[in-house]
C-alpha cells in the first residue's frame, strides 16, 4: 500500500508539493510546530509536514481543512482548463498539427493537485476526536462540521491509499459537463 | 559537540574531580594580579603556573591512559585538551548545572527542553519558537509562484475560449433534448467561433458529425470529418465517429446504387414497371458486397486530406449494401407501381426492425401509411416525437388521422395550432387543412388553405393537385389553369384524379375518403 501511495505521490509530483506548501503555510499561520517540514519525503508522510499534536479543534480543523481548500481552488481551476480543452473540445493538436502539449500539462498539473487534497490520517483522526469526542462539542458543531469532516475522513483514507488518483480522474471526465451545464447560464 | 560526546561516554563524572584544582589556579592568579611587583613578576609566576598545569594535565593524561589500557576508571580524572575547553566555561567561578541527556532539547541538543507555555515541550524555548514559524525554502516559494501564475495563465486561456466552449455546450444540450436544428445551428456556430479563436475542437467536431448521422443527415457528414485526423478515427474516443463514418458511406453507395435501379422510372407509368425483375435486383444488393471504388466514390466525394485517407482505408474492408436502404428502395419501387399499402407497409416495416434508429428513414411514411390503414399511430408517433422534438411529423400524422377518421374539425385545429406556432411543415399543414375544408364542402376555405400552401413553398406535385383540386371545386379557373402550366413546363401533368373530378367522373369524397386517401 506504501508502495502504491508513494507511486500516486510521484506521479502527481506537484500537487503533493503544493499540497505540503499549503499544509506547512496553514501551520505557520496557527503556529504549529513543525518538526520535519520535508515535502516529497519517501514515506507516508510525503507531500506532509510532520508537526505537532494539534490539541485545539480549530486550529485541527483549520490545518485540515485549508490546505484541503487551497488544493481544491487550485485543482478546480487548472484541472477545468485541461479538462474542458482536451476532453470536451477536444482540441489535441495546435493549429500548426502539433499536440497540444499545455492543455494536457493543465490537465495533468489539475488532477495532480485534485488527487492531493486531503490530510493525513492522523490529523482528522485528532480532528475527529477534537469535534466528535465526548464532550468536546456541542451538537450544532458536530452537525455543522459533519459534511465537511465528512469528506476530509473519506478523502484522507482514499488518499492514503492512492485511491484519489483515480477519483480525480473521474471527475476531471464530469467537470467539463458539470460547466457545460452552468457556464451558458451564467454567459447568457 | 564533542562536550555531549564525553559526557555520553561516561566521562562526565570526572569533571567534579578537577573542578577543585581549577579553582585553587584561579585563586593564585588572583594573588599575582593583585602583586604589583612589576611585569617580570607576573610573568615568571605565569610561567610556574603554566607549568604546574601543564604537569597536572599530563598527569591526567597518562593516568586516563593507564584506565584504558588495564581497564581500571578512576573517577577522579579528567581527560579534556584544554582546547575543549570552552571559553565561557566556569568563568567567575559559577559552576553550571548539569542538563541529563534526556533532558535536552530535541533540536539543539543544548538547552532545556520545555517552554513556559509547553513544559512537555521536547523542545527548548528558542527551538520551539523557530519550529513554530518553521522558514520557507526560497524555491519552495518560487515553485510555488510558478504554480499559481500557470493557474492565472490556465485562467486567461479559459476566458479566451469561453464562447467556443459555451457555444459547444449548447449545441450539445439540444442535441440531448433532441432539437437537431437548434443544434446543428449551433454546432455551426461553435465551428465558426472556435475557428476564429484557432481551436480545433475534435470532439465538438465529432459530435456534431454524430448529430448529423443520427438525423440522417448523410450528406453532410464530410463538413464535419475533415476535421479529424484519418489517424485518429482508430482511436477509441473516435470510434463511434469511425463506425457512423462507415455506416453512411455505405448508405450512400447503396443509395447511388438503388437509385440507379429505380428512379428511372419514377416518370413511368405505374403500370410499365417491371417491379419483380427491379425488386429482385434491390433484394440482391442485400448480399452483394460494395466494390472499394464505389465506396470510396461515395466517401470522398467531397472530401479531402487524410480523411479522406481513412475512408480509403475503410473501403478496403469488405462491406455489404446497406439492408435498411435497399428496403427503403424498394418501398419506393412499390409506392412507383401503385401496390397495395401493406406490400409497402412490409417494406418499411424490415427498416424499423434492422434499424429502429433510423427513425428519420421510415417513420414519416410508415405513419402515414398507419393511419391511413387505420392502424394505431400512437408509439410511431411517441417515438418520432422523442427522437425530433422539433419535427411536426407526428401532428400531422394525427391530423392525417382525424381527417381519415372524419373529424375534419378536431384535424384543421390540430394543424391550425402548428402553423400559428410557424411549424416548419406549414405547407404540409395547409395542405391537409385544405383537404378537410374540401371534404367538409367548404370550397373556398379548401382553395384558400391549398392557395397559403402553394405560397409558403416551393410546391410539390402533389402540393399542385391539391390546389388544383381545390381551384377546381371553387370555381378558380385562373389559379387551375396556372399550377397546369406549372406542372406541364416541369414535364409533369395534372393528376388522373383532378382531371376525373373536373369531368364530374369522381367526387372530392370518392377521391379523399378511398383508395390512398391522398392525390397523388
Amino acid at each position: 500500500m506504501k508502495t502504491i501511495y508513494l507511486i500516486v505521490k510521484y506521479f502527481t509530483v506537484v500537487g503533493t508539493f503544493l499540497q505540503a506548501f499549503f499544509e506547512h503555510f496553514t501551520c505557520r499561520f496557527y503556529e504549529v510546530l513543525i518538526e520535519d517540514a520535508r515535502y516529497l519525503r519517501a514515506d507516508e508522510l510525503c507531500g506532509h509536514v510532520e508537526h505537532e499534536l494539534i490539541r485545539k479543534r480549530s486550529t485541527a480543523f483549520g490545518v485540515s481543512f485549508f490546505p484541503f481548500l487551497f488544493n481544491l481552488i487550485v485543482g478546480l481551476a487548472l484541472t477545468s482548463v485541461g479538462a474542458v480543452h482536451v476532453y470536451y473540445l477536444g482540441e489535441f493538436f495546435t493549429s500548426g498539427g502539433v499536440p497540444h502539449f499545455v492543455n494536457f500539462l493543465f490537465l495533468w498539473v489539475g488532477i495532480s493537485v485534485l488527487t492531493n487534497l486531503f490530510p493525513q490520517i492522523e490529523d482528522v483522526l485528532q480532528l475527529k476526536d477534537l469535534i466528535y469526542g465526548k464532550g468536546k462539542s456541542n451538537w450544532a458543531v458536530k452537525i455543522f462540521a459533519a459534511p465537511i469532516f465528512g469528506i476530509l475522513y473519506a478523502g484522507a483514507y482514499l488518499q492514503a491509499c492512492g485511491a484519489t488518483l483515480l477519483t480525480s480522474i473521474a471527475f476531471s471526465f464530469a467537470l467539463p459537463y458539470i460547466l457545460a451545464a452552468i457556464l451558458p447560464h451564467l454567459v447568457g | 559537540m564533542d562536550d555531549r560526546k564525553e559526557q555520553e561516554n561516561g566521562v562526565q563524572p570526572e569533571n567534579d574531580g578537577v573542578q577543585p584544582e581549577n579553582d585553587g589556579v584561579q585563586s593564585e592568579n588572583d594573588s599575582l594580579q593583585s602583586d604589583e611587583n612589576g611585569e617580570q613578576t607576573l610573568h615568571d609566576e605565569l610561567e610556574t603556573l603554566a607549568k604546574v598545569f601543564q604537569e597536572e594535565l599530563d598527569r591526567a593524561k597518562a593516568e586516563a591512559k593507564d584506565v584504558a589500557e588495564n581497564g581500571v576508571p578512576d573517577p577522579e580524572i579528567l581527560i579534556q585538551d584544554l582546547e575543549e575547553i570552552p571559553d565561557d566555561a566556569h568563568t567567575d567561578g559559577v559552576t553550571e548545572e548539569v542538563i541529563p541527556q534526556d533532558e535536552l532539547c530535541e533540536r539543539c541538543k543544548e538547552r532545556q527542553r520545555g517552554t513556559k507555555q509547553h513544559p512537555d515541550s521536547p523542545y527548548c524555548e528558542e527551538c520551539d519558537e523557530h519550529l513554530r514559524r518553521y522558514p520557507f525554502e526560497w524555491l519552495h516559494i518560487v515553485l510555488v509562484l510558478l504554480i499559481l501564475g500557470f493557474v492565472c495563465y490556465g485562467g486567461y486561456v479559459f476566458s479566451g475560449h469561453t464562447d467556443a466552449f459555451v457555444a459547444a455546450a449548447k449545441a450539445d444540450r439540444y442535441a440531448r433534448q433532441n432539437l437537431p436544428e437548434s443544434a446543428l445551428e449551433n454546432y455551426l456556430n461553435a465551428e465558426n467561433v472556435m475557428q476564429s479563436a484557432g481551436v480545433n475542437g475534435e470532439m465538438v467536431y465529432s459530435r456534431a458529425l454524430l448529430t448529423l448521422y443520427r438525423y440522417g443527415y448523410i450528406n453532410a457528414l464530410d463538413e464535419y470529418a475533415h476535421q479529424i485526423r484519418g489517424w485518429e478515427l482508430n482511436l477509441p474516443h473516435f470510434r463511434k465517429v469511425k463506425q457512423a463514418l462507415a455506416s453512411a458511406n455505405a448508405m450512400m453507395a447503396t443509395a447511388n446504387a438503388a437509385s440507379e435501379l429505380v428512379l428511372t422510372y419514377e416518370t413511368t407509368p405505374a403500370a410499365d414497371i417491371p417491379y419483380d425483375e427491379v425488386l429482385a435486383k434491390l433484394e440482391a444488393l442485400k448480399t452483394t458486397q460494395i466494390p472499394a471504388e464505389e465506396l470510396t466514390e461515395a466517401q470522398s466525394e467531397e472530401t479531402t486530406g487524410e480523411t479522406t485517407k481513412a475512408a480509403t482505408a475503410n473501403a478496403q474492408n469488405p462491406m455489404t449494401y446497406d439492408a435498411p436502404m435497399v428496403a427503403f428502395y424498394q418501398y419506393y419501387l412499390a409506392l412507383l407501381c401503385e401496390k397495395d399499402m401493406e406490400t409497402q407497409i412490409g417494406f418499411l416495416e424490415q427498416i424499423q426492425s434492422a434499424a429502429p434508429e433510423r427513425i428519420w428513414l421510415y417513420g414519416a411514411p410508415l405513419g402515414e401509411l398507419y393511419a391511413k390503414t387505420k392502424r394505431d399511430i400512437e408509439p410511431l408517433c411517441t417515438r418520432l416525437a422523442e427522437a425530433n422534438a422539433q419535427d411536426d411529423t407526428p401532428v400531422l400524422l394525427h391530423a392525417i388521422a382525424k381527417r381519415i377518421e372524419g373529424d375534419y374539425d378536431g384535424a384543421i385545429t390540430l394543424c391550425q395550432e402548428r402553423i400559428d406556432a410557424q411549424s416548419n411543415m406549414t405547407y404540409e399543414l395547409y395542405r391537409q387543412q385544405s383537404l378537410c375544408y374540401l371534404l367538409k364542402g367548404d370550397s373556398a376555405k379548401g382553395y384558400e388553405a391549398a392557395n397559403n400552401a402553394y405560397q409558403s413553398t416551393s410546391p410539390s406535385i402533389q402540393l399542385c393537385n391539391t390546389l388544383a383540386l381545390a381551384a377546381s371545386a371553387a370555381g378558380e379557373n385562373e389559379a387551375y389553369d396556372e399550377v397546369k402550366s406549372l406542372l406541364e413546363g416541369s414535364g409533369y401533368t395534372v393528376s388522373k384524379e383532378v382531371t376525373e373530378y373536373r369531368d364530374g367522373a369522381r367526387t372530392i369524397e370518392s377521391i379523399l375518403s378511398e383508395g390512398d386517401y391522398d392525390l397523388t
